[in-house]
This record gives structure tokens, sequence and C-alpha cells, in this order.
């Protein structure tokens, strides 16, 4: 069961763009949301008229949230809807955005994320069920992966810190960045511990901030003149559900399908990835899940980490924006501003961060619920016409 | 592990005398033969079963610990513990440990206890108890 391909339209993404992911500040969310908006239009130098629907991802800031930010770009009466979907939101958001042009509905259509900082509860705590996880913080579930993995494969700790210095360093190349400084193994591992073997700087930081990206069909592409060169195609867009896995990760393992599912609708191998963007809110989960993709063999992911393999300059740059580690995680925006960072690259449009020679990327979430989603993103060559 | 939570001068090795091993309540499925736990009404997660499907079944509350963490305050001081535990019946779930919790390498024998005359039920390491 594929969410589209040959007997769907194509899907493009014409233009991306954000607002920087940082601390909690005064900016209203309004702000955070125009900003990235007013940009991805620019981007793909399109009026805000031609956009016939919009998404947007979010998990914190009430009921409502898409039309107090775009009734300041005019009146159009463009169908708008919110998506919450834990820390895919706006994964979930672009992959209404990309269905719906997919299958005709829409030509041009949005797909934005945005979110502030704000306690907000699970729905899990609400069910009358007494679950024996109550209390468990999600750095509390890594930890544990954490020290699976550790008891697993034989993972040192300074294994699992250098995925963060990693990616802190490639978050000091991006301005956008929540974290922009890069820190050295012994600032990784000497920094206030949180959970287990997890330092401050091996979690993400949870902030606030604003993605959009704009997706369009073939026609559109044509009937608003839009730069083919600029133009990168979404050749698959998967997404599941947890399943039960016995004492396995069941955040791997989720991972591990739904990529599998995303590259055969692709019709790509692990090995065609130049770059990736994935959900390392912990330093564990990026180990977990480039095995779990079928980049590295299980337990030598930490091996090849340490082999530059997934340095930008590797074989496969991930995390080339910081990841959620250094580039930040305010929820709702995060998935969408993924979906930027590799369109960028594919665009060789990343400066400091570029992957020389990035062809095909994927962008990678998941959610607590627990929901993953892949997108695999591929650079248009030439003009097909 | 080697890091322990905040000793309590109070326990020793033996069984807290203010709590009680607690069997705990999870559910047979009759149409896959799954067993869960907690027990609940909603529907079988294996296979939707639900209604008399769902029969209540009495489980061990004994486990083993497969892994455990200690997390800290934000003066980096240990605060508590989380582990993930593997039911002797099957079902397997992650959940904070009842402190205070010495952890020792894992895996770690687990138990269920509950506060006397208290229906909420927590779980800790049995004591010596690498399993």
């Amino acid at each position: 069961m594929t969410a589209f391909g040959s007997q769907h339209r194509p899907v493009y993404v014409i233009g991306v763009g954000l607002h920087r992911f940082q601390p909690m500040s005064d900016v209203s969310f309004v702000q955070l949301g125009l900003t990235a908006v007013r940009e991805a239009l620019d981007d793909a130098g399109i009026g805000w008229p031609e956009v016939q629907s919009v998404y947007t991802g979010t998990t914190r800031l009430g009921m409502a949230v898409s039309r107090p930010m775009l009734r300041h770009l005019g009146v159009t009466g463009v169908a708008m809807t919110q998506v919450e979907n834990a820390s895919a939101s706006s994964s979930s958001a672009f992959r209404l955005a990309v269905r719906d042009v997919a299958g005709g509905f829409s030509d041009v259509a949005l797909a934005m994320g945005v979110d502030k900082p704000a306690r907000i509860g699970r729905a899990e705590a609400l069910t009358g069920v007494e679950y024996p996880n109550a209390g468990l913080t999600p750095a509390m579930h890594y930890a544990l992966l954490a020290e699976d993995y550790k008891l697993r494969f034989g993972a040192t700790d300074e294994g699992i810190a250098r995925v963060a210095v990693k990616n802190h360093r490639n978050g000091s190349l991006n301005p956008m960045a929540h974290r922009q400084k890069a820190r050295s193994l012994e600032e990784i591992l000497g920094d206030r511990p949180i959970v287990g073997s997890l330092t401050r700087l091996q979690c993400c930081p949870v902030g606030e901030g604003g993605s959009a990206a704009i997706v369009a069909s073939e026609e559109a592409l044509d009937r608003l003149g839009i730069d083919r060169s600029r133009t990168v195609r979404v050749l698959a867009s998967a997404q599941r559900s947890e399943e039960l896995y016995g004492t396995r990760s069941f955040d791997a393992e989720l991972t591990r399908s739904t990529t599998a599912e995303a590259l055969e609708e692709a019709g790509k191998e692990p090995s065609d990835l130049d770059v990736i963007e994935l959900h390392d809110a912990f330093a564990i989960e990026e180990l977990q899940y480039v095995e779990a993709m079928g980049l590295s063999p299980e337990g030598a992911a930490a091996i090849d980490l340490e082999a530059g393999d997934y340095d930008i300059g590797g074989r496969c740059a991930v995390n080339p924006s910081g990841g959620l580690l250094a580039m930040g995680h305010p929820i709702g925006p995060t998935g969408v501003a993924q979906i930027a960072e590799i369109t960028r690259q594919l665009r060789a449009e990343a400066g400091a961060r570029q992957q020389t020679g990035a062809r095909v990327g994927a962008a990678h979430m998941v959610g607590v619920g627990a929901v993953c989603i892949v997108h695999i993103l591929e650079r248009v060559q030439e003009d097909p016409r | 592990m080697n890091t322990s939570p905040p000793a309590d001068p109070d326990r020793d090795s033996e069984v807290p005398v203010t709590v009680e091993q607690a069997g705990i309540t999870g559910l047979k499925c009759r149409r896959c033969g799954l067993i869960d736990y907690p027990w609940q009404t909603f529907g079988c997660q294996q296979c939707g079963a639900y209604g008399t499907d769902l029969a209540v079944v009495s489980l061990s509350g004994h486990g083993q610990a497969l892994t455990t963490v200690v997390d800290f305050d934000r003066e980096g001081r240990p605060a508590g513990a989380s582990a993930s535990v593997l039911l002797d019946e099957g079902p397997f779930f992650e959940t904070r440990l009842r402190p205070p919790t010495p952890l020792s390498v894992s895996p770690a024998a687990v138990r269920a206890v509950s506060e006397p005359g208290e229906a909420t039920v927590h779980f800790e390491i049995v004591a010596g108890g690498a399993s």
C-alpha cells in the first residue's frame, strides 16, 4: 500500500522557509509562523493567493492556530487544517500537503509548523488505565535504550556522545540553530547529568520556532513559471504506527519498517541516501536509527560514526542541520525544518553545511504515540520538458 | 550500573517493612493468547478482541529489570531510578522504580509492591538481587 507513486501525480518542493529555532522569548507565535511562510513564498517566487491548502503542525498553542497567523497574509479563503502528531506533527502536515497535491486535490499546498514552550499532557494519562510508565519522561526512556544498546553491543558512553559532538559541530555552522556552539567530547561527557549516561548536551533543547515548505504539482510549475532546477521531487511518503516488538526498541523497529516502506516506494536503497535528517532528540537515537535504516550493521553505528561516515563530507551526512540536538526541537516545526534542510542540501544551497553532490535525502521523525514518518526527496536534475 | 540513588540509612538488605509484595492484575486474550499488563477492558492490543474474550489473570509481579538508569536533579544529585521490566509471564514495559532503589548490574530481579491498604502498584529491585 503506497502513499503515492506512479499512479499519482509527481510532487515537488518549490519553496522553504524558517524562523530560527531559539529559547523561549517574547516573540509571538504569529511572527514565528509568518516569518517562515513569507520566506517560503519568496523562495518559491509565488504569491499567497496561489496556495490552495494549508496544514499546520503544532502541539502546544491550543486550538485553531493557523488563522490567527495566516490572516495577516491577506484574505483568500484557503483551506486551513491543524495537525497534531507529537514530535512528528509537521512531518504529518507535510505528508498531508504532499498527498493533497499527489491526489489532485490541490496544485499548491503549504505545510508549516509553529510552536512555543508550554505545558501539555499526554492523552495516555487520561485513559483511566494505570500504565506502569506513568511519570517516565522521554529522557528516561531513551536513557534506558542507551543502557540496552551498551549491553547488547558493548558500545561505550564515548561512542554515544560522539553523536552529540558531530551534531553540535554541524549546528555551529547553522545560523537557524538553537545551539550554535561546537562542543568537544570532554564537554559533552562532562556536562550536567540528566538520566543514566545522557548529559544535558546529549538531550535536545525544546524552544520555539517556525518552519514552512510549499509543494506543487507539475501543472503548477508550468502555470507559475517555477524554475525547475531549484525544485526537489518528493519520491516517497511513508507513515506507520507502533506494533508489538517484545523487548526490542519500538522506536528502532518502527523506524526500520517505515524506512523500508519509504525506500521501496522511492525505488532506492539505503546506500542511495546522501543526506539524512533524523530524530536525534537524544544522542542514542541516531545510532539506533542509522542501523535500523540499513546504513550500518547492528551495533556498528558508533564505529562508523567515529570513522567519519556520518559527517558532512562522509558517505552520508546525518543531521547536517545540527539535528534536534543542536538545531533544536520546538516540536511543532521540527519535521518541516528537516524538509527545509534536505531541500537546501539537494539544491546545493546549504553553504558551510553542504554535503557535496547530494542527490537523494531522507527526513525521519518519530513521535510519542508512537508514530514514524519518513520522506525521501531527490534533486531534480534538469528540466524534463 | 555502579551509580546509586541516595542511601537510605534505615534501609538494609531486608525486605522493607512499609510495603508488601503485590500480585498484579493483567489480562489474557482468549482469542490470541496475549498476556498483557495492566488489566484494561478496552481491547486486546494484539488482535483487537474485547468483551468476554478478555480474561482477568493474576500475575506474580516478579520479573527482571533488563536495564536500569538513575536520573539526576539540577544539582547533579541522584533523584530516582527507572527500569525496563520483563515480567515472568511475558509483559514488557518501562517504569519508575520505588525509591530508594539500589541499582546493580543488569539484569536484576524485580518485584511489584504496594503500600498497605493502597491499590497503587510500584516496582522495586529485589534487595541483593542480580537475577
